[in-house]
């Protein structure tokens, strides 16, 4: 199988990975930072560990990073966590279903109101005017993705993150398809909440989410419960990551995200989303010259991100990725989890072949999947 | 016996005042506090090779997060 659908989940993972989560659940097992014994201890040190890990990753303190079930969780617990009853919220026209339905489903409970604000994919200018055109004295967050998880396009996390600063607005940032193979610093980039799934780019196993809050950031919980800690007090604790991290966390998932982070930082960010970009440049390549083929991804430069969507003529994208798994080639078709992204590009009626490469993707992969595509083409295959 | 050690809500303040600390040369290693009263309920204790103080010290400066040194005698 030739694996070009890492923009869903990557695979195959590191070894370090796989090695740490069997370490995980044969050594050291225990429920971490809730008892007194050794392997409790040793439990609650790795996943301080990770956190660790990630905090330096992303610019944060140690103790706001909480662990979630997913990206999809860590966005719902920002979300619903962040606004209260009148508040107005800013979301790109890119966003994934997973900031579209809370938000949405916010204003259908009558709580907030929200705006849709359009990326110019290749005008940061634009896209800001964009933005600061629907700012209002109630607007209290602004919503969006690093990179589009359908189309590659990158939003201009950096001059956004500036702006907000400036009006005291809260800025969360879906990492999903940026984590891992771009540069993300809360610091850096004025970055108020992120939120990142832990099996995409950070080559972690699935069931991992990262939360990372700012020193400033608060949030009420989403989740009450048990956190190993104050458990004489019928209150939620009001100190991080307890105040959000109720439950027992993933230990196993949280040992193989921290060796996947680890994986991540001696590959060098730099030198993966090199690699990756050089990938989807080949193909762009090569689709050019294929006929009824049309690239949606940049299409007026060159890309640096990890992904490219695009669309066959007579053909339905999920046609087209059927008929390349029939060759061994694994693709993600139809609208993934975004109306938005796809509304935005004219998309809605057909969807598109999403092709996403990872660490391990190589350049024949690339030529392979080229190969079948002209195939495709030519109803050589059909 | 006397016990005397730094106090954490969680396990995480506690790590990290850990690593803290080995950064300085300070050796400590935490357990869960061994005399937890029923206000607080659980957390965890951090024993320091050396210095109570000067670790106590360190730690505030770097504003990590705690509830104080805290002596104990154990009862057998």
């Amino acid at each position: 199988m030739i694996y070009l659908d890492n923009g869903a989940t990557t695979f195959p993972k590191p070894r370090s990975v796989i090695k740490a989560v069997n370490e995980a659940m044969l050594l050291y097992g225990a429920n971490p930072g809730r008892g007194g014994h050794s392997m409790a201890l040793k439990a609650g040190r790795k996943v301080f560990e990770a956190r660790q890990a990630l905090s330096e990753m992303f610019s944060c303190s140690s103790e706001r990073v909480i662990f979630c079930d997913n990206c999809t969780s860590a966005l719902n617990t920002a979300i619903r966590g962040s606004l209260k009853k009148g508040d107005h919220v800013i979301i790109s026209s890119l966003e994934h279903n997973s900031v579209l339905r809370p938000v949405h489903a916010m204003k259908n409970e009558g709580i907030i109101t929200y705006d849709v604000f359009y990326v110019e994919p290749h005008s940061k200018e634009k896209t800001l005017a964009n933005l600061k055109g629907l700012i209002r004295k109630n607007t209290a967050v602004v919503i969006c993705t690093a990179v589009s998880n359908v189309f590659g396009t990158v939003i201009p996390i950096d001059e956004i993150g500036t702006y907000l600063k400036s009006r005291n607005i809260l800025f969360i940032v879906d990492g999903a398809q940026a984590a891992g193979s771009r540069l993300l610093d809360m610091k850096k980039q004025g970055i108020d909440i992120l939120c990142l799934p832990g099996h995409k780019g950070l080559m972690g196993p699935m069931g991992t989410g990262v939360l990372l809050l700012s020193d400033s950031a608060e949030l009420v919980p989403l989740k009450y419960g048990g956190t190993g800690s104050a458990s004489m007090s019928p209150d939620q604790p009001s100190f991080y990551p307890d105040r959000l991290e109720s439950g027992t966390v993933n230990l196993h998932g949280i040992a193989g995200l921290k060796a996947g982070a680890d994986f991540i930082r001696s590959e060098g960010i730099g030198s993966i989303s090199y690699r990756e970009a050089q990938l989807i440049n080949a193909l762009r390549e090569d689709l050019s010259v294929i006929k009824g083929i049309t690239v949606y991804s940049d299409m007026h430069s060159v890309s640096d991100t990890n992904l490219l969507a695009f669309n066959m003529n007579n053909y339905h994208s999920e046609k087209v990725a059927e008929l390349c798994d029939k060759q061994g080639i694994a693709l993600r078709a139809g609208y993934h989890c975004s109306y938005l992204a796809h509304k935005s590009y004219g998309t809605e009626k057909t969807g598109a072949v999403r092709v996403s490469v990872g660490p391990f993707n190589t350049k024949k992969d690339i030529k392979n999947l080229s190969f079948y595509l002209n195939e495709i083409a030519l109803r050589k295959i059909m | 016996m006397n016990y005397t050690y730094i106090k954490f809500e969680n396990q995480t303040y506690g790590e990290k005042a850990v690593s803290l600390l080995a950064g300085s040369g300070i050796k400590a290693s935490l357990r869960r506090n061994p005399n937890p009263n029923h206000k607080q309920g659980c957390n965890f204790a951090l024993f320091v090779n050396g210095s109570i103080w000067d670790a106590y010290d360190i730690i505030t400066k770097n504003h990590i997060k705690n509830l104080g040194v805290e002596s104990y005698r154990e009862r057998l």
